[in-house]
């Protein structure tokens, strides 16, 4: 299934859906912090996509920020340079 | 005290904070000792892998590695978060399974220093690890304050029974591990027929009106079965059925207000560990009133909001008695 979906997504055989561009939001965050980071992606997608149902979710964000079960800033793991030399070399190695 | 090797993932830290207070608190009672996987990172959670493969498995395997070196003679790495234990799973798994993938994964691996020989850990789940390491007769044992009367609907969500590679669950479309669980803390469980449906997953996030009707359809059935409480092992499911139920009555014209808490907060208090230690409260559809049912009290901390900030400038606006203290 993960095969399919990501053939679907390099030869952009999608349309009308959100999907792909959340995917890759999630991954540049764990990319770029080790760890990931909902606030941030759930702003901007929903900023991106979905702006009007923004009203309709702020109690909810509102209660997982007064809950802590959301951190406004992202949690940086201390070997993130380890981390991006390993996924840089992934990358290379990536055949499809 | 047996000694395990610990990955949290993400979620334990934020959205299911509740899951590791509450773990953290049934540990010692059960006689586990878990070392957390120093500077582990993300696994990837449900998107990564969609994504790309090598990449994807090097993120995964950077875990393995980790832990691997820390091991020092363990061999159990556990996972309590159903996406964090697939993952990490699957990445064991098709190292092994196809050497190529291993190779390449090891490749990256090198250049941050790192190595992971596939089959070196054995993945488990926490409530494998209950289970089946720590056992039901212990479990048993230590319930002090039985929950009698509580009607429990046991959610496992679709990542921990399948794809099973090591063959750990009793059944992969109806395993019954969660429920034995619930029963040995005296509670009564209902034989919930969607006990490892989908909630969605980040489809809330995607698509959300598929996401709605997949949560609704588990909440009704719990409803119609007449729960008190959800239980589940996956924050993923937790906080798609606790945060999203609030909008999917709001979609659906529905009144639901059924708590999803997990299994480890239950044991907490069958184990007569105090609920505030345990993460109550932090639910957004509180628990509150199902388990006052059974005579036990737990905090609900009501959601507050900020304070508006007060400006020093701006138009005149008119006063009302008692407004002078407030004006700087």
């Amino acid at each position: 299934m993960y095969t399919l979906k990501s053939m679907a997504i390099q030869d952009k055989a999608y349309k009308d859906s959100t999907a792909p561009d959340f995917s890759q939001t999630f991954v540049d965050m764990v990319e770029n912090y080790g760890r990931s980071y909902e606030f941030g992606l759930a702003t901007r997608h929903y900023l991106k996509h979905f702006p009007l149902r923004l009203p309709s979710m702020a109690p909810m964000g509102l209660g997982m920020l007064s809950k802590k079960r959301m951190d406004i800033t992202p949690k940086h793991i201390e070997g993130i340079d380890q981390l991006k030399a390993i996924l840089s070399r992934a990358k290379e190695l990536e055949v499809v | 005290m047996s000694k395990y090797l610990f990955y949290p993932g993400c979620a334990m830290q934020t959205s299911a904070r509740a899951y590791n207070e509450s773990m953290q608190e049934v540990l010692g009672p059960l006689g586990l000792n878990f070392e957390e996987v120093r500077d582990w990172n993300c696994c990837g959670a449900t998107e990564y892998l969609g994504i790309s493969t090598v990449p994807a498995y090097a993120l995964i395997s950077r875990n393995l590695a980790l832990a691997s070196r820390q091991s020092n003679g363990v061999k159990t790495l556990v996972a309590s978060c159903s996406a964090c234990y697939l993952n990490l799973s699957k990445a064991d798994h098709y190292m092994a399974e196809r050497p190529s993938l291993g190779q390449m994964v090891n490749v990256a691996l090198a250049e941050g220093g790192l190595e992971y020989t596939p089959g070196t850990l054995e993945i488990r789940h926490l409530l494998d690890i209950v289970i089946n390491e720590v056992g039901l007769d212990v479990v048993k044992e230590r319930v002090t304050h039985p929950l009698k009367g509580l009607r429990v609907a046991p959610y496992l969500g679709c990542m921990v029974p399948r794809p099973d590679y090591e063959k750990r669950w009793s059944d992969y479309e109806y395993p019954d591990e969660l429920d034995r669980l619930l029963k040995a803390l005296g509670a009564e469980v209902i034989d919930f027929p969607l006990k490892t449906h989908c909630c969605g997953g980040h489809m809330a996030q995607i698509s959300p009106t598929t996401a709605f009707e997949l949560i609704r359809r588990l909440i009704s059935s719990a409803d119609n079965y007449k729960a008190d409480v959800m239980v589940t092992v996956c924050p993923m499911c937790q906080m798609n059925l606790d945060a999203y139920q609030n909008e999917t009555n709001h979609y659906f014209h529905t009144n639901y207000k059924m708590p999803v808490l997990f299994f480890t907060q239950l044991m907490g208090l069958a184990f007569g560990i105090d609920a505030k230690k345990l993460g109550f409260g932090r639910e957004l559809v509180s628990a509150k009133e199902a388990m006052s049912r059974i005579g036990i009290e737990v905090p609900q901390e009501e959601p507050k909001t900020p304070a508006r900030r007060k400006k020093t400038t701006g138009l005149p606006m008119p006063k009302m008695p008692g407004d002078e203290e407030e004006t700087q």
